[in-house]
């Protein structure tokens, strides 16, 4: 994987950190419901909380989504030492072919 | 006269809540579902060798990737984790919204079994005085209706009226226990209730009736209607309560009108299908009016009056004591049949909506045709309503809606014995007339004109329930462009061969 490929599969996991705040927005509205009572108000305080906890795991999943962007970075650096060299060395090769064709080559 | 409406049932009742209350389960756990597919969609994303490949050129920062997936996937914060809590929770809720109506079931079958046992205790006691008494009566009726002492007796006996009783109502002390038990209001449903556990605490030998009788009460009579069922038996001694089920029906020339406009208007046309107080009704009318709303579209509108004739003797009309008796037992009357031979003159076709509006036994009726599985599969009733009757025992589907307008005074709708059911489909709207601490007029309580004012009153109503229901009713009410074409059917029972008219 390229860090192209890497920032592509992060887009992919920001994604589906969206889709769990969605979730998350669905699951808090239930605390609308009309029930009243003692057993109705720890029930609302409990759906608030865990609806609390799915957007901390869209955030945990936010997390990852930026843990592989500085990978994608990271891999890009990482190869930028080997790339250089062999570029140079292709450069330096063609010169040389060059310039021995020119100064007298098969005659 | 208190203009406050107490309603029950609907989408504010409280069956409504539990339904929203399973529904917010069933989304929790919906929810706790896609929550536990996304983290497998993750898992699966981050576990490609691919990713696993750039170890060579960054690993360190592979490192911090595989962390945080761990947090995301593995967690105490991360996704399947609260995937669990969120489907225990949905869990919990189901379970608690299944014991509500457990709850709520096992007190009405409480209830009931109570009134019961008080009903049996009062049938064993009233015994030795119930034996003469009955005994007594029967030989008094056999004896005047030889002599052509009973009222009923001639001709001309039909009552009339949109009163359903009547010019005179009924005899005094008769009046007299009728608005006592109009005064109770739900307690007197509690005691109709005891009614069918009293009859079975009678010893068999004290009901020295057809044989028909004493097979009915080797088996425990439970219920309003499987009393009802017993009385009916007494159709052979008395002709006022046999029915014979035989009808014919007329149409009269049908004319154009305004479609119904309110609430208040159907119960207006149910009142044009009484006789005025002061004639004798041998036939009835059923009305049934044709809304097209829109060109091309047609819904239906069946008006039902309730019981016109009293006499103990039988007459010609179907809309009679019989008609109450064999309706409150779930039977086939003449009067159900005259409301469907209405129906099929008219022209009414499947999948075309039909309101069924009913005063005191029409409402009987109505509710009859709309639990009957036979009817439903010819006719698409959509609507009942109806007016001072008992039909909380009848078993209205959920997908038709239902309103019941009754009076805390009226004696007849607590006849069955039972409140209405509190659901999404039914709302229940009661007003009580007597002031407090006053003696209720069951009478004028049962009057359909009483109910016209009540009508106009749930008209202007804003509870959600009956906004709700009003909301259903567009497809028969007035609009721009809407017509409306009304035909009156007559009703006439025809006596069955073999037998004196």
């Amino acid at each position: 994987m390229d860090g192209d490929e890497l920032r592509r599969l992060a887009t992919r996991v920001t994604a589906v950190a969206e889709q769990a705040r969605r979730v998350a927005v669905r699951a808090g509205g239930v605390s609308g419901v009309s029930w009243q009572s003692a057993a109705a108000e720890a029930f609302r305080a409990r759906l608030a909380e865990e609806a609390h906890a799915v957007r901390g795991a869209a955030g945990e999943v936010d997390s990852v989504a930026r843990a592989l962007m500085r990978h994608a970075q990271a891999v890009e650096v990482a190869c930028t030492p080997l790339v250089l060299p062999v570029a140079a060395a292709g450069v330096l090769a063609g010169r040389v072919w060059r310039a021995t064709t020119e100064a007298g080559g098969p005659r | 006269m208190s203009e406050a409406l107490q309603v029950r049932g609907g989408v504010g009742g409280i069956r409504a809540r539990l339904d929203d209350l399973q529904a917010c389960a069933g989304l929790l756990r919906h929810c706790a579902a896609e929550l536990g597919a996304l983290a497998l969609s993750l898992a699966r994303m981050l576990a490609t060798p691919q990713l696993q490949a750039t170890v060579t050129s960054a690993p360190v920062s592979l490192a911090a990737v595989d962390a945080s997936a761990a947090a995301a996937l593995a967690g105490p914060h991360g996704l399947p984790s609260v995937a669990a809590r969120l489907e225990a929770i949905g869990v919990a809720l189901g379970l608690a919204a299944g014991g509500y109506r457990a709850a709520d079931s096992a007190a009405d079958a409480a209830v009931h079994q109570a009134e019961l046992a008080a009903g049996v205790v009062v049938g064993r006691a009233i015994a030795p005085v119930l034996l003469p008494a009955v005994t007594g009566a029967a030989a008094g009726y056999v004896l005047a209706g030889r002599l052509r002492l009973l009222p009923g007796s001639g001709p001309g006996t039909g009552t009339g009226g949109p009163s359903g009783t009547g010019n005179c109502g009924p005899p005094g002390p008769l009046r007299l226990l009728a608005d006592l038990a109009g005064t109770g209001g739900p307690s007197t449903e509690h005691a109709v209730a005891a009614v069918p556990g009293m009859v079975s605490g009678l010893p068999v030998p004290m009901v020295l009736g057809t044989p028909g009788v004493v097979a009915a009460l080797a088996s425990p009579v439970r219920e309003v209607p499987a009393l009802a069922g017993l009385v009916g038996l007494l159709g052979p001694v008395v002709p006022g309560l046999a029915e014979p089920g035989r009808v014919r029906v007329t149409m009269r020339p049908g004319r154009e009108v305004r479609p119904p406009a309110d609430l208040g208007d159907l119960t207006d046309r149910i009142a044009g299908c009484y006789p005025p107080d002061d004639q004798p009704a041998p036939t009835a009318t059923i009305r049934v009016d044709l809304v097209s709303p829109e060109p091309g579209r047609r819904a239906w509108v069946v008006s039902i009056p309730g019981q016109q004739e009293m006499s103990l003797r039988g007459g010609t009309n179907p809309f009679d004591l019989a008609g109450d008796v064999h309706a409150m037992a779930r039977q086939d009357t003449a009067a159900r049949r005259s409301v469907l031979a209405a129906m099929e003159q008219a022209g009414i076709s499947r999948g075309e909506p039909i309101l069924l509006a009913g005063h005191s036994q029409g409402g009987m009726v109505a509710a009859g045709l709309a639990s009957d599985p036979g009817v439903r599969a010819r006719y698409d009733i959509t609507h009942v309503v109806t007016v001072g009757s008992p039909i909380a025992g009848y078993p209205v589907p959920d997908d038709v809606q239902v309103l019941a307008v009754e009076h805390t005074d009226d004696v007849v709708p607590r006849l069955d014995g039972r409140a209405n059911p509190d659901r999404h489909g039914w709302v229940t709207v009661e007003r009580t007339l007597h002031a407090p601490g006053a003696l209720a007029d069951a009478v004028t309580a049962h009057d359909l004109d009483t109910y016209r004012g009540t009508m106009r009153l749930v008209d202007r109503s804003r509870d959600l329930s009956v906004q709700a229901f009003r909301a259903g009713l567009d497809p028969f009410l007035d609009r721009p462009g809407a017509t409306g074409w009304a035909m009156e059917f007559v009703a006439q029972r025809e006596p069955v061969p073999g037998q004196a008219p």
